[in-house]
């Protein structure tokens, strides 16, 4: 069961219209390190893990990447919602107003559709973990890229903060790598 | 900033510190510091939200949150709706 | 003879009473486990992404890895 809060994660503010940076962003959205990918991952991942904990950090941080989706969404959004048609056009994003106006669908930032094979829900915690820590660094390496691609430092400073969190998640499914590791070598009869 | 606003970040902020000391139980629950320190900003958070559906209508569907008078859930704006811009 | 395989090199010690998670082994890999220090204010956390100071790593534009 979920239950949604009518509110963001982090109070977000764009300067200005800017279809281009919109479709730079919205990678994060639907893109192979994006939000989605990410959330996906940890919630379908985290019913064979073996021991609770591990269990309930794939549930909270699946949780937290979804409100991350919508932040990311919420920028995008903003970021397109005032743009006339000429806009669009100089911006490249009229392929894919042609599919979709100004409605958010899941895509990379080269237009490219999500896929379930962006992710792995392997079965072997060790392996699913491995995967989980090596998203959380993929995903701090595009908000990197975007961080030098923007030039509205507003929703840098929200590219900052969705960067950040990738730092404390990659901390948590290091200890609860640890912790699975632990409970493994615990179940070695000598 | 407005007053909705500021009260929304308040909440904002509160949350955010929820969220980050629930991370860190998950995998420390032992911690008792980080503990009575999850337990106190969820008190201010549950104080802080209530003032604010008092006033704005509810946070929360399915049962989390009542609603006065009319059922105010649908009213706008939803969250992709309210940016932090200087000015507003 | 529980914890037999356990080998813990005293540089990277755990903290006295922390879940220690497993350090040591070949073919392995681990992050050091965070140990509960000074915490930010909420207000503080929100705008820096993280309440614990210890976590925070900004990132600058031309900062490369």
């Amino acid at each position: 069961m979920w239950i949604y809060e009518k509110k963001l994660e982090y109070p977000i503010r764009v300067s200005y219209t800017n279809p281009r940076l919109a479709k730079e962003i919205i990678t994060q959205y639907g893109g192979p390190d994006g939000e989605l990918a990410a959330s996906l991952r940890y919630l379908t991942q985290r019913y064979t893990m073996p021991i609770s904990q591990a269990k309930a950090v794939l549930t909270d941080i699946g949780t937290e990447e979804l409100a991350h989706m919508e932040i990311v969404a919420s920028l995008v959004y903003n970021l397109i919602k005032g743009a006339t048609i000429d806009e669009i056009k100089a911006a490249g994003l009229d392929d894919y107003y042609a599919d979709h106006d100004k409605a958010l669908y899941f895509v990379n930032a080269a237009g490219a559709p999500w896929v379930a094979s962006y992710i792995q829900s392997k079965g072997d915690p060790i392996a699913d973990l491995h995967e989980d820590l090596a998203a959380e660094e993929k995903a701090r390496a595009t908000y990197e890229f975007l961080i030098r691609l923007s030039d509205d430092p507003d929703v840098t400073d929200t590219l900052r903060f969705l960067r950040e969190r990738e730092v404390v998640h990659f901390q948590r499914f290091g200890e609860t790598l640890n912790l699975v590791h632990e409970w493994m070598d615990s179940k070695k009869v000598f | 900033m407005d007053q909705r606003r500021r009260d929304l970040l308040r909440i904002m902020e509160l949350e955010f510190a929820a969220v980050d000391l629930n991370l860190f139980l998950d995998t420390h629950p032992d911690e008792q510091r980080a503990l009575a320190d999850y337990n106190a900003v969820s008190q201010e958070l549950m104080r802080a939200k209530m003032a604010y559906e008092s006033r704005y209508g509810p946070l929360m569907n399915y049962g989390y949150s009542m609603s006065e008078g009319t059922w105010r859930w649908v009213e706008e704006p939803w969250p992709w709706e309210i940016t932090f811009n200087r000015g507003e | 003879m529980a914890n037999t395989t356990r080998k813990t090199p005293s540089n990277s010690e755990p903290p006295e009473g922390k879940t220690a998670g497993y350090f040591g082994q070949l073919a392995r890999a681990y992050v050091p486990p965070q140990t509960y220090s000074r915490v930010w204010s909420p207000a503080e956390g929100l705008m820096k992404g993280t309440v614990f100071p210890e976590l925070y790593r900004p990132y600058e534009p031309g900062m490369r890895p």
